[in-house]
């Protein structure tokens, strides 16, 4: 599966038309930290959004925002990519 | 309009199942659990045999509820025990029950609920203290610190899911005749009334008035408020 394009573009791209999201989808954008446009209330629905796509889409109930994904010093919601390599490596504990 | 999706904890017996016949006959579409099977059936109302602590039900419960109807706008985290101790003689298995029944169980309807809710921006959540908090009963330890648990918890989402358009308010009832109380010795039970401006049992009536006024789309500047009934 295609996590950035299946799991991740679908949720910011209908963040992006309902809530008005001033972002272009790619693997650098920004989703945590500096330089984000996400203000924390949609960060937070962002991430219920994603575990719902994930949800739809595999049928796995995930948690992204454990106390250890919280707490790792280079944060999994940083960017795109580094959120699609989390979501995988998530797959990969469940299996 | 469509009908109001409403979703109701522990709706067996007592205060749960007469909200669930109340809201059925107002129209709204009725979810509900319990532990126990129900031995009774209404058209508008569908039952949902879960533990309000197991994670794993409820989260089935949610979607069932997304994938029937897409929506939730209303949650009654009503589903509750208690048990009347010393906290000298009190079994850690006793604590440990009541607090996921009535913690951890209003935590996980509420948390998966505003999810829910979200999406419309509107929601409406009502829990379920008691008076036992503020009397600060003897004998009720736990049962009382898991309900001012509850108070801090609706204080705390209120301001959390606000910008959501979900408001959460709780009702603390005074003694109504449920079993929940029939354990519960009739002297205690008059001086427990007499520490309220209003001396009598509460009714059925009395707590559908309270969630009512919480529940309704005008009370959208209502949020964080816990009302006793009877006058404390
Ligand atoms: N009655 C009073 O005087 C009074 C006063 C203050 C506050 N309250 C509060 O009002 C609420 C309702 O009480 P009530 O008087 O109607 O009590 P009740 O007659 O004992 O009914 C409690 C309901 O909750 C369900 N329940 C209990 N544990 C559950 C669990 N772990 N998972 C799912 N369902 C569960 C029970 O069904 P199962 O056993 O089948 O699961 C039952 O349907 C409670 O939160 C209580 O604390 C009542």
């Amino acid at each position: 599966m295609n996590i950035v394009e299946e799991i991740i573009y679908p949720v910011l791209q209908e963040f992006k038309e309902t809530e008005g999201l001033d972002i272009e989808l790619s693997p650098e954008l920004v989703i945590f930290g500096d330089g984000s446009e996400f203000d924390s209330l949609t960060l937070v629905r962002f991430i219920i959004g994603i575990q719902e796509q994930i949800l739809d889409l595999t049928d796995k109930t995930v948690v992204l925002a454990t106390p250890q994904a919280m707490s790792r010093s280079k944060s999994p919601f940083r960017n795109v990519t580094t959120l699609a390599e989390y979501i995988e490596e998530l797959f990969a504990e469940a299996e | 309009m469509d009908k109001k999706v409403t979703l109701i904890t522990g709706t067996s017996k007592g205060i749960g199942k007469e909200l669930v016949h109340y809201y059925v006959n107002k129209g709204h579409i009725v979810v509900g659990c319990s532990r126990s099977p129900i031995d009774w059936q209404l058209d508008g109302y569908t039952h949902h045999l879960a533990d309000v602590s197991n994670e794993k039900e409820v989260l089935q419960i949610f979607k069932q509820i997304k994938k029937d109807y897409g929506r939730l706008d209303h949650l009654i985290n009503n589903a509750g025990i208690a048990s009347m101790n010393h906290t000298l003689l009190t079994p850690l298995a006793t604590v440990e029950q009541i607090l996921k029944t009535n913690f951890v169980g209003t935590f996980l309807f509420s948390r998966e609920a505003a999810k829910l809710m979200q999406k419309n921006k509107y929601g409406r959540i009502v829990n379920f203290s008691t008076v036992a908090v503020p009397l600060k009963l003897e004998g009720e330890a736990i049962y009382a610190a898991s309900k001012a648990a509850i108070v801090s918890l609706t204080n705390i989402m209120a301001k959390e899911y606000a910008e959501l358009g979900i408001t959460v308010n709780a009702i603390g009832p005074n003694p109504i005749l449920t079993d929940l109380i029939k354990g519960v010795p009739q002297e205690k039970m008059k001086a427990l009334i007499n520490a309220h401006a209003i001396k009598r049992y509460g009714t059925f009536k009395d707590v559908i008035n309270v969630i009512n006024f919480f529940l309704k789309e005008e009370s959208d500047f209502i949020t964080s408020q816990v009302v006793y009934l009877g006058g404390l």
